[in-house]
């Protein structure tokens, strides 16, 4: 079998094998590599491009008969004008869940490449897939990344480690560890080279895990594979975590920085029992997340057979049954991602963000944005509706962090975004204060004069990134 | 001494005296054994008033049929196999040292080369030249004068003196090796590629790690790390 990998990633952090040794590897940061006439690396460019060039320069015994596009939402990687005649697998990388328009870029890309299967990194983000009517979508946390084995410390040096970016997209990272910093609780580590950071977790008794914006990340393994006690932030039971590991069996988990010290705390004076726990978790990571365990299970999803964990077919995803049977309902589909898209970069940069619902909101939206694990969404309808139609819909998508305020409240309650329609506008509109951050019209008509008057009155401008969305003018 | 047929195979050994480069040595082992773990290595200690003339020994102390010496200042960023293949298809595999001329010291003279004996890949094959190395070791000047900070000051001995002696000596014509292999920060700052081994007291800074992690896969583009000028080791 021929199989060719286009891959945005940077070489030391790609697995040395994706599936298999005798697959070629191409990416805008490989070099080229030939052994015997058999590209083994290809330099391929970075961003879209058309993938014939690249067979171009192929032996035709070495024409791929399986395709793996791994590329994220920044669409680093995106090859157009795949062949027809073999297998195109898509892998989304982890990076969904921050930047700009991570998902509408994906989708934009399924649409226009004919894939046979997706596999997520991002379980929460699957639905949107299987709700556009995209067929064979998987999870894979990590897709087929196994991480590095290394020789495991004898010894514990140290107590707490973290290992990772600090940057802007990371505030929550920068806001927990200045607390713990100024509780004197003394954490090793930082930006490391990737071989050194999981020396260095295997030298740690515990190993802090701090979500970007509430992701399953590879953090989780290489703490747990590297027998470190790993303190992870709580994460939705949308992102698959629960599936596997549960808090003080297999992981500590944590809600916020007081949780989190009081934990440390616990564990510290529980040592036999931060051992358990550990080992539990190594042994889930190594039982579940391995090179041959993932790649068993790629395969095995890819050829319909069984897999070691149902958790990667969906099935238990409530939200991956909906399906969006018409090009109505697929716009209306669009216009949630992309109002989803507003909302988890609001919960990215926000510790405990709030967004209201106005009552004529598709409740879709509620649903979707379930999977926000901090945040707080607040639907202003009246006691009746909610019983009736919306509580039983919440409760079947298993969405737990909504509730119910009365429709006159809209006005007078805060939020970091309101999502609204034409029609509570209409009411709303005059009394609409300076208490929401940002307001999203869900059926936005650039056409319909008043409403936009109706918002710029009221002190909000109009954001060219998204159309509908306003936000509260700053001067 | 061990017979040929009677060594293993291929190993690394540290020859060294005193008490006082230990935590250096365990450095370097550490170092080796991250890339390395399956190589077996061996601590030589000489006698206390031994120096680096002693060096000259490494050959018939070491209980290997490849053997790579490390200076106890080294420390190891990459596999190093090819230094081994090199050594057992030439006999010796090395660095020319960060000044070359070896007319540095005062017996020897002309456009000689000087070859740094920090890292050293070697098999049966160079016993010409370290016999060699071992008799001329104490009696060749090896004294040298140079300038630090614009003062003149002088090392009354060095090994490399009689080493570089001996491959002339013997016409031994070794494999030499970039200075990837044998990296002096102090005064090689700009390369290609990985580096291999790097060989100074200091730490090796976390940016060089991160450049090896990098360019020591095959897949990547190799860079030059002038085209970096916030690169650590450039400043």
């Amino acid at each position: 079998m021929n199989i060719f990998i286009f891959t945005h990633g940077l070489p030391p952090l790609l697995p040395r094998v994706f599936i298999d040794n005798t697959e070629t590897v191409c990416g805008s940061f490989h070099s080229n590599l030939r052994n015997n006439g058999k590209y083994k690396y290809m330099n391929t460019p970075g961003g879209t491009f058309d993938c014939q060039q690249v067979f171009a320069k192929v032996r035709p015994q070495d024409y791929p008969d399986t395709i793996l596009v791994h590329t994220d939402g920044g669409a680093q990687c995106a090859p157009i004008n795949l062949p027809i005649n073999c297998v195109k697998v898509l892998l989304i990388g982890g990076a969904t869940h921050f930047g700009e328009k991570p998902l509408q870029r994906m989708v934009e890309y399924v649409y226009a490449e004919n894939f046979d299967a997706i596999f997520l990194w991002n379980r929460h983000n699957a639905h949107f897939f299987t709700e556009l009517g995209f067929s064979n979508v998987y999870w894979m946390p990590g897709l087929t990344f196994a991480v590095p084995t290394i020789a495991q410390s004898k010894v514990k040096l140290h107590d707490l480690c973290f290992f990772g970016q600090l940057g802007k997209y990371h505030p929550r990272r920068l806001h927990i560890i200045k607390a713990l910093a100024e509780e004197n609780i003394k954490i090793v580590g930082g930006k490391l080279p990737r071989r050194d950071s999981l020396e260095l977790v295997s030298q740690s008794r515990y190993s802090l895990n701090i979500s970007l914006n509430g992701e399953l990340n590879m953090r989780v393994f290489e703490s747990t594979q590297n027998g470190a006690l790993l303190f992870n932030d709580e994460l939705s039971e949308f992102s698959g975590l629960q599936l596997f590991y549960q808090n003080g069996d297999s992981i500590v988990t944590y809600a916020n920085v007081k949780d989190l010290i009081e934990k440390l705390a616990f564990y510290g004076k529980h040592p036999e029992e931060a051992v358990r726990i550990a080992e539990k978790g190594q042994s889930i990571t190594n039982r579940h997340f391995s090179f041959s365990a993932r790649r068993d299970a790629f395969y095995a999803l890819l050829n319909d057979g069984e897999t070691h964990h149902d958790a990667f077919r969906l099935k238990d995803e409530p939200r991956c049954k909906i399906q969006a049977s018409t090009p109505q309902n697929k716009n209306a589909t669009m216009r949630r991602v992309q109002i989803y898209e507003v909302a988890q970069e609001i919960h990215r940069t926000k510790e405990t963000p709030r967004i209201m619902l106005a009552g004529e909101a598709t409740p879709f939206i509620a649903a979707d944005l379930a999977d926000l694990v901090r945040l707080k969404q607040i639907i202003a309808v009246d006691p009746k509706t909610y019983d009736t139609k919306v509580r039983p819909f919440m409760d079947k998508m298993q969405v737990k962090n909504l509730s119910r305020v009365d429709e006159e409240r809209l006005a007078t309650e805060s939020s970091d975004l309101l999502i609204t329609t034409t029609k509570d506008l209409e009411t709303l509109g005059p009394k609409l204060g300076k208490t929401h951050v940002r307001v999203c019209v869900w059926d936005y008509n650039p056409d319909n004069k008043p409403i936009t008057e109706t918002l710029l009155a009221a002190g909000y401008q109009e954001k060219e990134s998204l159309q509908g969305l306003f936000e509260l003018n700053k001067s | 001494m061990k017979q040929p047929s009677q060594k293993k195979a291929r190993g690394v050994i540290y020859v060294y005296w005193g008490d006082t480069v230990e935590g250096e040595l365990d450095r370097s082992v550490n170092s080796l054994q991250r890339f390395h773990s399956e190589l077996p290595f061996e601590k030589i200690k000489l006698e206390n008033n031994s120096t680096l003339l002693n060096k000259a020994r490494m050959l018939e102390l070491s209980p290997f049929k490849t053997t790579l010496f490390l200076d106890t200042d080294t420390m190891v960023m990459d596999r190093l196999d090819f230094g081994f293949e090199k050594a057992e298809q030439h006999g010796l595999a090395c660095c020319i040292n960060e000044c070359p001329w070896a007319r540095r010291y005062t017996d020897i003279a002309g456009d000689q080369i000087e070859y740094n004996t920090g890292v050293l890949f070697f098999t049966q094959k160079a016993e010409a030249v370290f016999k060699r190395w071992e008799e001329i070791a104490h009696s060749i000047n090896s004294a040298m004068v140079f300038f630090r900070n614009e003062r003149i000051l002088e090392m009354p001995n060095n090994d490399q003196a009689g080493f570089s002696q001996a491959v002339v000596d013997t016409g031994f014509n070794p494999f030499v090796l970039p200075l990837n292999w044998n990296l002096r920060p102090q005064w090689q700052r700009t390369f290609f590629g990985p580096i291999k081994v790097w060989h100074d007291r200091s730490e090796p800074p976390l940016d060089l790690k991160s450049w090896n992690e990098d360019q020591g896969l095959e897949q990547s583009i190799l860079k030059y790390s002038g085209d970096h000028p916030d690169f650590s080791i450039l400043k």
